[in-house]
């Protein structure tokens, strides 16, 4: 309720600011509709609770957060461009989905298509097993592997996705044969890890945190240990080279002209240098990352490169 | 073991009261609204609660989620449209009893079994919570296929006519949930070049199209009344429901537990909690033939079941952090942004939270049996009162509006109207939308519990016996065998008896 | 009703047709993974068998079809035709105009009462209330992005 009223309050100063004269004020001024690719209460919509109160801080202005889910984000997503490019729609977009979907068939967008500003976060793959599991560490699991090829089981949300890209890698790293068991979503790969139908989970760092002591994350694909994991060591310690994740962007109708690119992407980097969002977010297990409008190309032809490569080893890519 | 009597006066506080009154009169009004889900009352409603404390915010999100499956029940009484899936097995009996007159004995009916299944989950999520979450984790893919299985032979006693058409039309429901991207195995499947289904068929979607058009069809070809008013308006026939409901005690009670227990398996949800506990009812019923004909019993133990879930779908969230239920998904997603993390610890270190939630959940639920009486009573007069000529537009842009608003996306409205049309023709050459819709919602369950079942045994160098050795399974095996076998038997021993008589 | 026992024709055309859905379902199934066709194929097998066993019974033990409901055809086609142009039509023309066109053409497509200046009065204030009612609660208060289109 106090939120309502604030909105109002901001809403007739920025009206009687407008009737003042001052009609050439910065962007924004208005409200700016964030369209999310899923459903609410999912990590990207949990994402855009938390910047929300942020853009009213720094802009004063609010953001409206609408839910535009189906077909694994590619409803949102093939449609952004028609909206109007001026700054006031946004919409979170996802790696590696984004590079994903296009190469495995047309959906209506290319990944050239979506103009991303930023990139502010990732969760990081991380192996998940239970808090009782014999395997308590990643030298037994892999050992394990070793001996059985193909019977120690993995869940993971969906197939294609970053959780079933990081099961590939990783057995091609370590040279074992493990088998994937997709999910619908990681709330049910959650469900068959603690329910033990699974030997393990290739899952996010977010999972890690969020299931708490009942289970046990057995490496996390990050450079350095996460704050919030601080037992969880990473696969770089244990030999592995493996630094991957889902990351969360924002982007806009390709119309959007550069200048008002650049100054969306400056704010949502400014919201990631508040030291109060950074720590909610590495609370829940999140890790901060910063691709702004400048590094963009360089870093998604990186990335393209990389999920290309493993897509064709997964004989995924379309005819 | 009933945790303090502090937590249930610190529910008692005006404000929660408040926002328990708030919440079920809004999940009520929100849930009758054909395509308005529980889980999307509870998404819009969430930012709201966000300056709240934690425990007052799950007592309005619990009410609006409880208000939200019991007002699912009002359009599948009066519209023969469930406003939410788990609505769906109401539409087969209470809409026949609206048709010849007894709507408004099917809603004080539906209230009373809401309240009564909403108490019990309640009352499960206060006491066993723990160990009931455990009981769920044992379920695993090859539980998951069984359950949804034994939700499909519902197909065989549903079908009015022929069983044959019903397993054709059960077919053609699970052909249509295989549509797009298989989320298990990836595979993109009968999509074509339209992109817009590689998300599927939208179930909300279906539901609308499938009960609600051809409903609307055959309205605007005759001049008759909507739903027939047999005997002049008589008040709430709150002591005739009473009555039946009183007769029908082991029928609330059984389907109040099946709704709780199946409320826990994250995943599963309302509307095979009400699907499991009608075909249950229909089973052990004297009379098996009344029903779909405008059976009481039908709509109690839908209505009853569907609420339980709302309390046993809370123990998994609760305790593992798992969501029981979509709508529990989000409130597990607003939990996350207040900073509480779910899990054993909850129970432990932040009771306060949970105890004076739980006990909140209860008091809504209470108060849900005179607001929803009132409510359902004014949903009754209007829809009896309004005139067919706006009765139809109405509710054709509550569709429209409804599909759309389920994902703010235009290509569900599509899928709704062309299924809806679908479904009327189906209807002409004797085939009847319940087995379609059933195959839809219980078809992606039972494929990804067999695909994962599938590989979890492949890998264990037991495919086949993974599904015939786990005891759960054998368990709602033999449920299926009953329930499929059970008539056969019965309908000898009555053949038998009429012979000797 | 007729007095001799007629064959369920509808339902023999009706079960022709899934039967060719249903082989349609399987040819479909040709590229895809081993374990994303096994249901497919069974589902379609089951409702090829389900309708063939119909056709069969249908023809040697003749039953009546379903009962054709009496009413005007033009009106449910009317209606069909409104609902289809309405889904396909309302994002690109936006949400408000083509529900106002809609909702006019659907309540003369359903009312059976004489037209009366009085009637369509009151017909229009309640249409107006309900359209916009809905409209306000979606588009403000629900958040819900309805779509503005080329009109309005």
């Amino acid at each position: 309720m106090k939120r309502f009223y604030k909105s109002v309050a901001a809403g007739l100063i920025g009206a009687t600011a407008i009737a003042a004269g001052v009609a050439f004020a910065a962007y924004p001024e208005k409200t700016i509709s964030y369209i999310i690719a899923f459903g609410p209460g999912g990590e990207s919509d949990i994402s855009a609770r938390l910047q929300e109160p942020y853009f009213k801080k720094l802009t004063g202005q609010t953001v409206a957060i609408q839910y535009k889910a189906g077909a694994g984000g590619a409803a949102a997503w093939s449609q952004i461009n028609s909206a109007p490019g001026d700054g006031y729609t946004i919409i979170g977009t996802n790696l590696p989905h984004i590079v994903l979907q296009p190469l495995q068939k047309d959906v209506g967008y290319k990944t050239a298509d979506l103009a991303n500003v930023y990139w502010f976060h990732y969760t990081p793959d991380a192996i998940i097993v239970a808090a009782d599991s014999p395997y308590k560490s990643l030298e037994d699991l892999v050992a394990a592997a070793k001996k059985a090829p193909g019977t120690l089981t993995f869940s993971g949300s969906g197939t294609n996705s970053a959780n079933h890209l990081a099961q590939q890698r990783f057995d091609k790293l370590a040279g074992i044969k493990s088998t994937y068991i997709p999910a619908k979503g990681t709330g049910a790969s959650n469900t068959a890890l603690l329910g033990k139908h699974v030997a393990g989970a290739y899952s996010y760092s977010t999972v890690g945190t969020q299931l708490g002591a009942q289970v046990r994350c057995l490496a996390i694909a990050l450079e350095k240990r996460h704050s919030a994991l601080p037992d969880c060591p990473t696969f770089k310690e244990k030999g592995y080279a493996l630094v991957s994740g889902a990351y969360r962007g924002i982007a806009v109708p390709n119309t959007t002209p550069k200048a008002l690119q650049q100054t969306i992407s400056d704010l949502i980097g400014k919201i990631n240098k508040e030291p109060a969002f950074i720590k909610s977010m590495e609370e829940k297990g999140f890790a901060m990352i910063d691709v702004g409008l400048a590094d963009m190309p360089a870093f998604m032809a990186e990335r393209q490169k990389e999920y290309e490569a493993i897509a064709r080893d997964m004989g995924i890519m379309k005819k | 073991m009933m945790p303090g009597i502090e937590f249930l006066l610190a529910a008692l506080a005006p404000f929660n009261i408040l926002l328990a009154v708030a919440g079920v009169v809004a999940g009520t009004v929100i849930g009758a609204l054909p395509g308005l889900t529980a889980t999307m009352a509870i998404a819009v409603l969430i930012p709201f609660t966000f300056g709240m404390r934690p425990e007052s915010a799950l007592i309005a999100l619990g009410a609006i989620y409880t208000g939200a499956i019991y007002g699912g029940a009002y359009s599948a009484i009066l519209l023969n449209t469930p406003g939410t899936p788990s609505a769906i097995a109401t539409t087969f009996d209470g809409y026949p009893m609206a048709k010849r007159g007894d709507g408004d004995l099917a809603i004080t009916l539906a209230c009373i079994a809401s309240v009564t299944g909403g108490l019990v989950g309640a009352m499960f999520l206060l006491m066993f919570a723990p160990p009931l979450a455990r009981f769920a984790l044992a379920f695993g893919p090859v539980e998951y296929f069984w359950l949804a299985v034994f939700g499909l032979t519902l197909i065989a006693s549903l079908s009015e006519g022929s069983m044959l058409k019903g397993f054709v039309g059960g077919a053609v429901g699970l052909l249509l949930g295989t549509v797009g991207v298989a989320e298990v195995g990836g595979d993109i499947r009968y999509v074509g070049s339209f992109n817009e289904l590689l998300g599927g068929i939208d179930v909300v979607a279906a539901l609308i199209g499938l009960y609600c058009v051809p409903v609307l069809i055959d309205l605007v070809a005759t001049p008759d009344p909507h739903l027939k008013l047999t005997q002049e308006v008589k008040g709430y026939r709150l002591r005739e429901a009473a009555s039946i409901s009183w007769r029908s005690k082991f029928n609330l009670a059984r389907s109040s537990v099946i709704g709780t227990l199946v409320g826990i398996l994250p995943g599963a949800g309302g509307s095979i909690a009400s699907l499991v506990a009608y075909s249950e009812a229909r089973r052990v019923a004297k009379d098996p033939g009344r029903f779909g004909k405008g059976e009481p019993d039908g709509v109690i133990a839908t209505e009853s079941s569907n609420n339980a879930t709302v309390g046993g779908g809370f123990i998994p969230t609760l305790v593992l952090g798992i969501p029981g239920t979509p709508a529990d998904a989000v409130i597990l997603g607003a939990l996350l942004v207040q900073g509480i993390r779910t899990g054993p610890t909850l129970f432990g270190a932040q009771s306060q939270i949970v105890y004076t939630f739980i006990y909140g959940l209860l008091i809504a639920t209470i108060l849900m049996l005179p607001i929803g009486l009132v409510i359902g009573r004014y949903a009754f007069k209007s829809i009896v009162a309004i005139p067919k000529a706006t009765l139809v537009p109405s509710v054709a842009l509550l569709t429209v509006i409804g599909s759309y608003a389920v994902h703010n996306n235009a290509s569900e409205v599509q899928q709704m109207v062309t299924l809806g049309v679908f479904g009327w023709v189906a209807g002409r050459f004797g085939y009847t939308a319940s087995p379609i819709v059933l195959g839809l919602i219980l078809g992606t369950i039972a494929e990804s519990g067999f695909v994962q079942g599938y590989l979890i045994g492949n890998a264990r160098g037991q495919p086949v016996a993974e599904f015939f050795t786990r005891p759960i399974s054998l368990g709602i095996i033999a449920f299926i065998a009953l329930g499929l076998l059970y008539p056969l038997f019965t309908a000898r021993l009555r053949a038998r008896d009429n012979a000797n008589e | 009703m007729s007095e001799t026992p007629r064959r369920d024709i509808p339902g023999i055309a009706g079960s022709a047709v899934f039967i060719i859905v249903g082989v349609l379902a399987i040819w479909g199934a040709r590229e895809f993974s081993p374990l994303g066709s096994v249901f497919p194929r069974t589902m379609a097998a089951v409702m090829i068998l389900c309708a063939a066993v119909y056709i069969a019974m249908a023809l040697l033990r003749p039953q009546a079809p379903a009962a054709t409901p009496a009413g005007s055809n033009w009106r449910r086609g009317a209606l069909i035709a409104v609902l289809v142009a309405w889904a396909f039509l309302f994002e690109k023309f936006g949400f408000l105009s083509t529900s106002l066109f809609a909702y006019a053409a659907i309540l003369v497509i359903a009312n059976y009462d004489r037209w009366t200046p009085r009637l369509a009065l009151t017909y229009t204030a309640v249409g107006a209330i309900v359209l916009g009612g809905l409209y306000a609660i979606f588009r403000y208060a629900l958040q819900v992005p309805l779509p503005q289109g080329l009109l309005f």
